[in-house]
């Protein structure tokens, strides 16, 4: 049966509903935009920790190598960086990481496997009888770019690291 | 008798209420956003914190490699020990240290080579920088004189302050480490600590 009571009570009801779901619509896209961001962070984190690593791996292969050019030690380096990013779980291919290898032990060399990421014209300078290992990698390669919808993609970004090692190889 | 519109004026107070309640949720997030961004920053600052002492140890490791490296493998052929090859064992801590820089800072990793040829083991002051001292069983003292080449250590305690790229002043970041020499394996390597004196 039809009252004029009801039908008010229901355009209310419905008027009510609509301004909740326009709420809602304008609510969770910027609540999701900063979930997603802390989200974002913490892969980049994770990300750049592992690079960190990687680098310091890296370094260390070499350090403990007989002296020789940067050429010489670059495959072990390469070898025992990717070595290290497979065993924290993620994959990276040649065409996203970068590796440098900048020796001092018998002379002042550089040799780089991968895309050109990252000049190191920045560096500080190399010490004698050291060796230095970078290890660059794009973003959004290792973990997801979640932030892209929101038109700050991570994905054209790359995290790198340096470190230096002294030769620590045989006394030769 | 609708159930949903009573338990809407029974929870609300009625209709009256109920239209005040429009908007709500957008008063509520304008109201939140400051305490959101600020959370935001608070996660941004510890993530960039973590990551700036983890490049601080990488950085410090890799000094004391180096400081035990030129005093451990001075010896028994390469000239024993001496008060210049302890100089140059802190100077290429020194050198490896400064050879770093912490990403996200401007702060450089200068620090000082803490070297006082006079002074047992070179240790110009004790706390200090980078100590050279006697390791042995997990006890470090930088005033004893290590009997042996593989007791020789070096322990560098760096502590730097950056500046919080996030709003937050600023921040102290410390990183110790130790090394010593391991003459079967022709090389330094990095050694844990359980207990550090200056005696």
């Amino acid at each position: 049966m039809f009252s004029p009571r009801k039908a008010t009570t229901q355009n209310r009801e419905s008027h009510r509903v609509g301004v909740c779901v326009l709420e809602l619509i304008i609510v969770v896209p910027i609540v999701m935009m900063f979930l997603l961001a802390v989200v974002t962070f913490g892969l980049i984190l994770s990300e750049s920790t592992q690079v960190l690593q990687a680098a310091n791996i890296g370094a260390q292969q070499a350090s403990v190598q007989a002296r020789s050019s940067a050429s010489s030690l670059l495959p072990q380096v390469v070898t025992a960086v990717d070595s290290q990013f497979a065993a924290a779980g993620f994959s990276v291919s040649d065409s996203n990481r970068q590796v440098i290898v900048e020796s001092s032990t018998i002379d002042s060399s550089i040799a780089s496997a991968g895309p050109g990421l990252y000049s190191p014209a920045d560096a500080l300078a190399i010490p004698a009888d050291s060796v230095r290992v970078t290890v660059a990698v794009r973003l959004g390669v290792m973990s997801e770019d979640f932030m892209a919808t929101y038109g700050f993609s991570i994905a054209n970004g790359y995290a790198f690291y340096r470190v230096v090692k002294k030769y620590n190889g045989p006394s030769i | 008798m609708n159930s949903s519109r009573n338990c809407n004026e029974a929870a609300c107070g009625g209709l009256g209420q109920t239209r005040q309640r429009r908007g709500v949720a957008i008063v509520w997030l304008l109201a939140c956003i400051p305490v959101a961004i600020v959370a935001l920053q608070l996660v941004l600052e510890i993530g960039w914190l973590h990551r700036t002492r983890s490049e601080l140890q990488v950085a410090v490791d890799s000094a004391v490699l180096a400081g035990a490296r030129v005093w451990g493998s001075s010896s028994p052929d390469a000239g024993g020990d001496s008060a210049l090859i302890r100089t140059a064992a802190k100077l290429a801590a020194q050198e490896t240290l400064s050879a770093h820089r912490l990403s996200g800072t401007a702060a450089l990793l200068g620090v000082a080579s803490n070297d006082g040829p006079a002074q047992v083991n070179n240790n110009l002051a004790c706390p200090g920088t980078i100590l050279l001292g006697d390791y042995v069983s997990g006890v470090f003292s930088a005033g004893a004189v290590p009997p042996i080449a593989d007791r020789r250590a070096c322990r560098c305690s760096v502590t730097v302050t950056v500046s919080s790229p996030f709003g937050f002043g600023s921040r102290t970041v410390s990183a110790t480490s130790t090394a010593s020499w391991d003459s079967v394996a022709v090389r330094a390597k990095l050694v844990t600590v359980s207990s550090s004196s200056c005696l």
